[in-house]
């Protein structure tokens, strides 16, 4: 490894020369009473700490796996950009995309059918009009007020 | 019929919260479009005019209504003794150490410019019940949001599955809704 003075770049560098992808959180990131520099690379599914060495140029690495279902949590985030990695993530992130999309045109569509089917109805029409004003009057307050 | 009702409830529900969130989403994750701005970092230290008898609360809103701050309130104890009071409006963070001794304030504020992605990024990442009345509401109308979310998800399904003869293309769209996520997690599970 070259000397990198730049703590969070020479981490990366690290990661990227064991071949790992994820994130370094610098909270994840000490020196021991004997002055060794460990360092946390995570990222969905999997969490590396890794020690770096004072003399040679072997790291030690200590993998240890995340559950299932905190790997399915961690896909609503990943949506948001801030992993970069295999293709496969970016394929994530466009499908995301697009789903996105087809959901706010799924709503559209429902609302469309009550709108036809429903407009004598003027119960749906206070129904949707209060819960529109409520959410809206609430950002407002947090947004202006606070 | 009571199918159709409560699909068309939960989206109706959905609707305005839902709106918000696919908006904003869809600026975050297009964020290297946007600028993002700098914070700016202000620190002072003041003494203090009135130790902490009461609750927590009670002094972050003696402390809020003394200097005049806004928006949400936090109140953590650290384990060095400190307490930490935090208000958070409009991009605004001022954050009050008080020390043990309950004689100073470190008082630091950093401010980062309003953009469309600050904005959307605040707006989309504001969760939680604590903090004031209105941010509680907001909490409920997130849960109830998602709560239609699941409703809205599962009688359209449903409704689906009683016309699946006519609709067969449908279980293409099953399918791949479920096996995608399933292989990404795969994949984060496996993949070295």
């Amino acid at each position: 490894m070259p000397k990198i003075e730049d703590n969070l770049k020479f981490k990366l560098a690290v990661r990227d020369s064991l071949g790992l992808f994820g994130n370094a959180p610098w909270w994840q990131d000490y020196k021991d009473d004997q002055g060794i520099h460990h360092f946390m690379i995570t990222r969905p599914g999997k969490s590396y700490w890794i020690e770096v060495p004072t003399a040679n140029n072997i790291y030690k690495i200590q993998e240890s796996r995340s559950s299932f279902i905190s790997v399915v949590m961690a896909l609503h985030g990943l949506t948001g950009g801030g992993l970069e990695g295999p293709a496969f993530i970016l394929v994530w992130k466009i499908i995301a995309q697009i789903m996105n999309v087809v959901f706010l045109m799924l709503l559209a569509i429902s609302v469309y059918f009550w709108y036809i089917r429903s407009f004598r109805s003027n119960k749906g029409w206070l129904f949707a009009g209060i819960f529109a004003f409520v959410s809206f009057i609430i950002l407002a307050f947090i947004w202006l007020i606070g | 019929m009571v199918l159709k009702q409560i699909h068309l409830i939960s989206s109706i529900i959905l609707l305005v919260f839902i709106f918000i969130f696919l908006i904003t989403g869809i600026v975050i994750v297009n964020r290297n479009l946007f600028e993002i701005p700098g914070t700016e970092e202000n620190q002072s230290k003041i003494l203090v005019e009135k130790q902490m008898t009461g609750s927590p609360e009670e002094y972050s809103n003696y402390l809020k209504e003394k200097f005049g701050f806004k928006g949400r309130q936090f109140q953590t104890h650290e384990k060095n003794g400190n307490w930490t009071f935090q208000f958070n409006f409009q991009g605004s963070n001022k954050r009050i150490t008080l020390t043990p001794a309950q004689d100073t304030f470190y008082i630091r504020t950093s401010t980062q410019k309003m953009t469309l992605l600050t904005v959307s990024s605040k707006l989309h990442h504001m969760r939680g019940f604590s903090g004031g009345w209105e941010y509680t509401l907001w909490g409920i109308f997130y849960d109830l949001t998602t709560i239609s979310l699941i409703i809205f998800a599962i009688t359209g399904v449903l409704m689906w599955f009683r016309l699946r003869t006519r609709y067969t293309s449908g279980w293409w769209f099953l399918a791949s809704g479920m096996i995608i996520p399933l292989i990404m997690v795969c994949l984060f599970l496996f993949w070295r």
